[in-house]
């Protein structure tokens, strides 16, 4: 079976004074369909640009991204629409996440909007479908931003990214910046959307406690490259790269 | 729909007199008509009434041809405001548009706008427009719109481009992005609103600036020309009697400077609500 997402000898550079940073470096990865690969480093090892460069929102040096047999860098204009609404993105401040300017319902039907997906009314309902989904209330729609917790924030993001019916979720450390216990509830509202929508997500996080009850597979990054990918269970019990060890150790054992 | 910033503004004790006095002169210049005593260009007696004092019929005197210099000044209003606003939202959208063409595409045009920026912001403004009425002969007022207005956008455009480029690197931005959404929309939902604030302060200081400029051509005879008055050929007109006509001078002068200081007053309160509002966030 050939993977949903194929990546392969992935380069990203970013341009900086005297001469280019490299954040990826020639990474390569597959996803199956409906599956949870978890992707973990370090902060600055990389991942957040490997996400981008899957979303095609960065440029890339070399490699390639296939999602679903396509060519993501060599889309033309409609098919990159296409691509848009199957592949969405969580990001990690949900504060920076949101148009603070901007109403929760204009925020959650800017993708229907985008591509058109209901007229007025139609598209009003969605929202508010869309909310009660996450675990708001359709009332929501009417205020702002500022007026959410974080964890409801998050909820806010997840249904912008729902709208446009997508079937991958890049969630760009989408729990990482809650505590506890709202993560925990994050978790269980992302974990009952994969089941019901069929999604696949690449999970990205900077530590591997989230990851042990969310990932089929998990990689492991460090300095733009990947350094471990195996099984969660496999690289629980036997951690073969010393990154993987160190991210390990990390872990608060009382969280066990 | 930045609306915090502005609410914040609602409550400066010095932005609502500042606001207060610009709604007031603005609304003097909307009703000239009917709120001067006089016909601004009849010179009822060039002798009896030539540079009289003020007094009860004429609150701010008469002038060399004994035309009411209330009259004058309100009228004068109409057309150095008319100027002043015509030339501030051309130069504020020219700047919005530029500025957000380069902050949009980057790149070659991105060098471009901000190199022609940084060569004409060296220029001085009043010796460019003097050299190019100079050029092109006296203007009527809609090329005076055009000439200050089309002088006036630098500013702008590097305040829009700035706080453009600063918003396109933020998560809200790159979202809508992997939402599809085309340029266009990205700065029409999401930049413009977010640069309102900064437009606001780029539009009264734009405003500050124009009201001398418009008053200094016309008071050198290269603006608004006689007998259709303006708040520069009105001082032009009493430069003359100095020492025996002050209120000649005193009313242009001081209309100048209160509008022009009020808008300094209210673009500096508005940095100031930017300032709080973003310390807070």
């Amino acid at each position: 079976m050939t993977a949903l997402l194929e990546v392969r000898d992935l380069v990203v550079d970013y341009a900086a004074r005297g001469g280019a940073t490299r954040a990826v470096d020639h990474a390569s990865l597959d996803i199956q369909r409906g599956e949870t690969l978890a992707l973990v480093g370090e902060s600055g090892s990389g991942k957040t640009s490997l996400g981008r460069a899957i979303l095609r929102l960065v440029a890339i040096a070399s490699g390639t991204v296939r999602y679903d047999g396509l060519d993501v860098q060599a889309l033309d204009s409609s098919a990159l629409r296409a691509f848009r609404r199957r592949v969405q993105v969580v990001f990690q401040d949900p504060k920076a996440s949101l148009d603070p300017r901007m109403r929760v319902g204009d925020i959650v039907r800017e993708g229907i909007d985008i591509h058109a997906l209901a007229p007025r009314e139609a598209a009003e309902l969605r929202v508010a479908r869309l909310l009660e989904e996450v675990g708001l209330s359709a009332h929501d729609a009417d205020r702002h931003p500022h007026e959410f917790s974080g964890g409801e924030r998050q909820r806010i993001a997840i249904a912008r990214a729902l709208a446009v019916e997508p079937e991958f979720l890049v969630l760009d450390e989408a729990v990482s910046a809650l505590d506890v216990l709202v993560r925990a509830q994050v978790l269980d509202l992302l974990a009952r959307l994969q089941a019901a929508r069929a999604l696949t997500f690449l999970f990205i996080a900077h530590d591997l406690a989230v990851v042990r009850q969310t990932a089929s597979r998990v990689a492991v990054m460090r300095a733009g490259r990947i350094v471990e990918c195996a099984p969660t269970a496999e690289l629980f019990r036997a951690p073969v790269a010393p990154e993987t060890k160190a991210l390990l150790a990390a872990i608060p054992r009382i969280a066990w | 729909m930045a609306a915090p910033t502005f609410q914040r503004l609602h409550r400066d004790r010095a932005a609502q007199i500042a606001g207060g006095v610009l709604a007031v002169v603005a609304l003097a210049a909307l009703l000239a008509p009917w709120l001067a005593p006089f016909d601004p260009t009849a010179q009822p007696d060039p002798v009896g009434l030539r540079l009289a004092a003020p007094s009860i019929a004429h609150p701010l005197g008469t002038d060399p041809f004994s035309r009411d210099v209330l009259s004058r000044m309100l009228h004068g209003a109409r057309v150095s405001l008319g100027v002043a606003a015509g030339a501030m939202l051309l130069s504020v959208t020219l700047g919005t548009a530029l500025g957000a063409l380069a902050a949009m595409r980057g790149g070659w045009v991105d060098s471009l706008v901000s190199g022609v920026v940084d060569v004409l912001i060296a220029m001085p403004r009043l010796l460019v427009v003097i050299a190019l009425v100079a050029t092109f002969g006296t203007l009527s007022p809609w090329w005076l719109v055009a000439l200050i207005g089309g002088s006036g956008w630098l500013t702008t455009a590097r305040i829009v481009r700035a706080e453009m480029r600063d918003h396109l690197q933020r998560e809200y931005v790159i979202a809508a992005r992997a939402l599809g959404a085309a340029p266009w929309r990205i700065v029409w939902r999401h930049l413009l609103p977010a640069a309102a604030p900064q437009m606001a302060v780029a539009a009264a200081l734009a405003l500050a600036a124009v009201i001398p400029l418009e008053a200094a051509l016309s008071f050198v005879g290269l603006g608004i020309q006689p007998p259709l008055p303006s708040w520069g050929n009105v001082l032009l007109d009493g430069t003359d009697y100095l020492t025996s006509a002050w209120w000649l001078v005193l009313a242009p002068v001081g209309a100048v400077t209160l509008t022009v200081g009020s808008a300094l007053v209210l673009a500096d309160r508005l940095r100031a609500a930017i300032a709080s509002e973003a310390r807070e966030q």
